[in-house]
């Protein structure tokens, strides 16, 4: 059912993007003609666009510049692309007995998916980290699995080390045409080296700047959520909350899925601003930036997956009539299927108006929508904050507060169906707030605020409502 | 006797083996030192060994940021673009313009380069000496931010490291140093005191040797710590050790049995020669006192007119030689038993010369066909109140020694002397004397100096027995020092 949702949904959106982009190509110049054949290529559609096509002339107006990346499942089935992946694995005391079991036999799952066309390592860690399988390429599999088997739980949670130890296997083979993955499977808090949340987002941004993704796999009820959505944030991977270890094996195999259907990586995209035209922040993303020129970048997009970037800016005072480009949008990747690097240029223009009903009439409400999510998803976090804090009534005010805002914006989306999805996420954290199970609740809160920051892929909810 | 040196011995094994536990504890203890010692010199060296292998980890990352000095910009921006470890590149020229990079606004410049003006400061404190470059370690947001600065006649360059990636890749290069921690725990603290690297278990307890030292400059109030519990022997020397007590224990205890056992036959030996005395002098009774029974009937039987007196004498000297054969036997079988107080001593009033003239009376024939002269120098010229049995024992004890041991004396001195109740004879002879060690041992029952069959015969019992006798007699008979031959000192206290 999930899935027919989810193509319907994309279905309207491609319609959308199509009007829109027509929309734009014909306030701007012609000069976007040339780049339309890229609309076409294999792995990626995109979808730039203005959230407001006409704004009121006189004053300075708020906009958001809206790129949607939608990656098409790629034509060559059966070729997907080379993987390079470090299994990092926790294996302090805490992971002793049945998770360890539970956790050795997802990984053995897993290993067998690989062909000897993929790299793989095995880094494992407590105390500290040790590479106990080298990245190679799968010739051996039989001893990898007996390697997966030889480990034993016990000691403290080097976490730091493992993921840069796993980091350094990969770079044995990094290529930037296999995909680049850690898989970090932890239960704990990391105790050994670096281990605040912020400095494994900087481990993150490092590892991502080497197009390295790390996905966390958090187990239990005992890792720190922030830590594990931190890193995999940073470095564009995927996060999991897997409460129970019989689930392992689903998301090892969800992962692998994801990794399996990358259809682009290394989505650089550059946003520069006409004079005038004041960037102010990119939402959900924590890119600094100073200029009137914006670079930021995608890891990956895997097949199905839509993606978006939303750049919140100011537009100038218009006199009323006038046309005015706002950015020029250039983006390039690479096609995981053709090996080669591929890009795609767009621009973005408003004009001024002294009708409100043309105003409003203009607005993307598609745009809106994922700005009515973005807040929603913000606003939750410092409701977490709050209650992390210990101020519970504070917290539920401003959760109460920010579902009837959702509410509101319910009649003018175009998708209230995501909207009203998010109501009920958003009702269900309001309801674990002063539940004694916070603990589990704050983890899958984390969870989900963190696809809808990264907009992880739909698949992966599936194995969250089993 | 016996006993006396059985607890001799064993007294000898308890120190044999007190003495060697307490040289082998002072040993181990010792050697513990040593290894302590040795350990703290090894660990020491080692830690020093890191400390300098960090060092050149340091001078190596250095001198890849120092070949950025007068690369043109392009070459920078390509390093900055590709170099994972550099978060930002910042160069200045002489007169503190930024040169790279080209296009900062004022803003940028506020925002991502809030250091440089305390690096300023911190540049100029150190005109004096001139440093070609250094660190640098900004806070903000509770981050550090770890900047290398190196500069030349004409630049000076601002390298602001990825924390991330230097921390990773710092402990990517620690992973790949040997474990020197073994058997111990080494532990690299970061400057708020968490653990940022470890080899080895960790050791919470106290140990026994805990080392510390500091990393340098860009790890200021970094440390390295190494901590170890001795080990007090190592397994090789303290088998080694308990091996050889073992076999020091073992020797001991093979040497105490082999002397136990010689002891043990030897006492048996004696055992059975007593017992063998016992039985023939049991057997002596029976004919004796058929000797005395019939002596007697004869003497009353006949009359005295009938037969010549000689006869007669001869048949009172049987009958008095018979009586003091049985008082012998007696003894012989009283002194074996285990009670001493059985003996009896019947005193009774005697001229001490004729006593001692009866004494040396049976020796005279043998002596005179030895050609030995006896000397009699008696000082008691009164009675004495003594048992002349226990007397005449002793004395012919002694004499039949010289007889038998030093029959190539010239003559043999009998001196005697009282003293109150104390009666003192010394009997001299002038054969070849006794050695010292001997002195005691002649005593003892059954012992004999030279054991071999072709000397004199005897029992071995005499001297033990005339010393008990003595003894009992509330004296004692002893070999005194003496010029020439053997010298036996007899006293005997006189019954009041």
């Amino acid at each position: 059912m999930v899935k027919t949702m989810n193509s319907i949904k994309r279905l309207m959106l491609s319609t959308l993007a199509v009007t829109t982009a027509i929309a734009g190509a014909s306030n701007t110049q012609a000069s976007v003609i040339p780049n339309q054949p890229q609309h076409q290529s294999k792995a990626l559609q995109f979808d730039v666009a203005l959230s407001n096509l006409s704004v009121l002339a006189g004053t300075q107006q708020k906009a958001y510049l809206n790129i949607d990346i939608t990656g098409l499942p790629s034509q060559l089935k059966k070729q997907r692309p080379k993987t390079n992946i470090a299994f990092v694995l926790d294996k302090s005391g805490s992971m002793s007995g049945q998770k360890m079991i539970q956790a050795k036999q997802a990984l053995e799952m897993a290993v067998s998916k690989l062909t000897p066309n993929d790299v793989a390592s095995l880094v494992v860690y407590d105390d500290e980290a040790r590479v106990i399988w080298p990245a190679a390429t799968m010739q051996h599999p039989q001893q990898f699995l007996n390697t997966i088997r030889s480990i034993d739980a016990n000691g403290s949670t080097a976490l730091f080390a493992g993921v840069t130890q796993g980091s350094f296997e990969i770079r044995k083979y990094l290529d930037q045409n296999k995909v680049n993955r850690v898989i970090l499977l932890s239960d704990g808090m990391a105790n050994v080296g670096p281990s605040k949340p912020h400095e494994l987002a900087e481990l993150g941004r490092a590892l991502s700047k080497q197009r390295i993704s790390v996905s966390t796999i958090g187990l239990g009820l005992g890792y720190n959520e922030d830590l594990m959505t931190q890193l995999a944030g940073h470095s564009d991977g995927n996060h999991y909350f897997v409460e129970n270890a019989d689930k392992l094996a689903d998301v090892f195999n969800s992962e692998l899925g994801d990794i399996f259907s990358v259809v682009a990586q290394n989505i650089q995209i550059n946003i520069n601003c006409r004079d005038g035209v004041k960037p102010i922040r990119i939402l959900g993303r924590d890119e600094h930036f100073t200029g009137q020129n914006i670079k930021t970048n995608f890891n990956q997009i895997y097949g199905n997956q839509k993606r978006h970037l939303t750049l919140e800016l100011l537009l100038p005072p218009g006199t009323n009539g006038a046309q005015m480009d706002v950015a020029d949008v250039t983006i390039a990747y690479n096609d995981a299927a053709l090996k080669q690097q591929l890009s795609f240029n767009d621009s973005v223009a408003v004009t001024y108006t002294n009708q409100d009903q043309q105003v409003e009439k203009d607005k993307n409400s598609m745009i809106y929508d994922n700005v009515t999510t973005f807040e929603a998803n913000e606003v939750s976090k410092q409701v977490v904050r709050l209650r992390d804090e210990g101020d519970l009534e504070g917290a539920k005010k401003l959760q109460s507060q920010n579902i009837s805002n959702l509410s509101q914006k319910l009649s003018g989306s175009a998708a209230p169906q995501r909207i009203q999805e998010q109501i009920e996420q958003e009702e269900q954290l309001l309801d674990s707030l002063d539940k004694a199970d916070w603990n589990k609740a704050r983890k899958q809160v984390r969870q989900k605020q963190y696809k809808i920051d990264n907009q992880q892929s739909e698949q992966d909810d599936d194995s969250d409502n089993k | 006797m016996n006993n006396k040196s059985n607890l001799l011995l064993l007294l000898l094994f308890g120190l044999t083996i007190g003495l060697v536990g307490w040289l082998g504890l002072k040993l181990a203890s010792q050697q513990d030192r040593q290894i302590k010692a040795s350990q703290i010199d090894r660990s020491e060296q080692a830690l020093l060994l890191m400390q300098n292998n960090i060092n050149e980890y340091i001078i190596q990352q250095q001198e890849h940021f120092n070949q950025l000095l007068n690369k043109d910009l392009n070459a920078l921006q390509a390093r900055l673009n590709s170099d994972p470890m550099i978060h930002d590149i910042l160069l200045l020229n002489l007169v503190d313009q930024i040169v790279f990079p080209s296009q900062v606004n004022p803003l940028q410049q506020q925002n991502s380069y809030q250091w440089l003006n305390n690096i300023a400061i911190h540049d100029e404190s150190n005109t004096n000496n001139q440093p070609k470059s250094g660190w640098f370690i900004w806070y903000q947001q509770q981050t550090e931010k770890y900047i290398f600065w190196t500069m030349n006649d004409s630049q000076k360059l601002f390298i602001e490291l990825n924390n991330a990636m230097f921390m990773g890749d710092f402990i990517h290069w620690l992973s790949q140093q040997p474990n020197i921690a073994k058997p111990g725990y080494l532990v690299i603290n970061d400057n708020q005191g968490r653990t940022f690297y470890q080899w080895g278990k960790e050791l919470t307890a106290k140990a026994d040797i805990n080392i510390q030292k500091h990393l340098s400059s860009p790890f200021t109030g970094w440390s390295l710590r190494y901590y170890s519990n001795t080990q007090s022997l190592s397994t090789l020397s303290k088998g080694l050790f308990q091996l050889i007590i073992i076999g020091l224990l073992i020797l001991v205890s093979i040497i105490t049995y082999i002397l136990f056992s010689i002891k043990r036959r030897e006492h048996q030996e004696a055992q059975q020669r007593l017992s063998f005395v016992n039985q023939v002098s049991h057997e002596l009774k029976t004919p004796l006192t058929n000797i005395r029974l019939h002596g007697d009937l004869l003497a009353r039987t006949l009359n005295s007119t009938e037969i010549p007196a000689k006869s007669m004498q001869s048949l009172n000297i049987i009958q008095q030689e018979s009586e003091r054969l049985t008082r012998l036997i007696n003894n012989v079988l009283n002194f074996n038993s285990v009670d001493n107080s059985t003996l009896s001593i019947h005193c009774s009033p005697i001229p001490f010369s004729q006593l001692l003239e009866e004494s040396i009376e049976p020796f005279k024939p043998k002596f005179e066909q030895l050609d030995i002269a006896v000397i009699v120098n008696n000082a008691i010229n009164s009675d004495v109140n003594i048992d002349h049995d226990i007397f005449k024992q002793i004395m012919a004890n002694l004499l039949s020694n010289i007889e038998k041991y030093a029959a190539e004396s010239r003559q043999i001195t009998l001196s005697t002397k009282q003293n109150a109740d104390l009666i003192t004879v010394v009997v001299q002879d002038q054969g070849e004397g006794i050695q010292r060690k001997f002195h005691e041992k002649i005593f003892r029952p059954f012992y004999r100096i030279k054991s071999d069959l072709t000397h004199a015969s005897g029992s071995g019992l005499g001297l033990g027995l005339a010393r008990e006798l003595a003894r009992l007699h509330g004296g004692d008979l002893q070999l005194i020092p003496c010029e020439t031959g053997a010298c036996f000192e007899l006293t005997l206290m006189e019954d009041s």
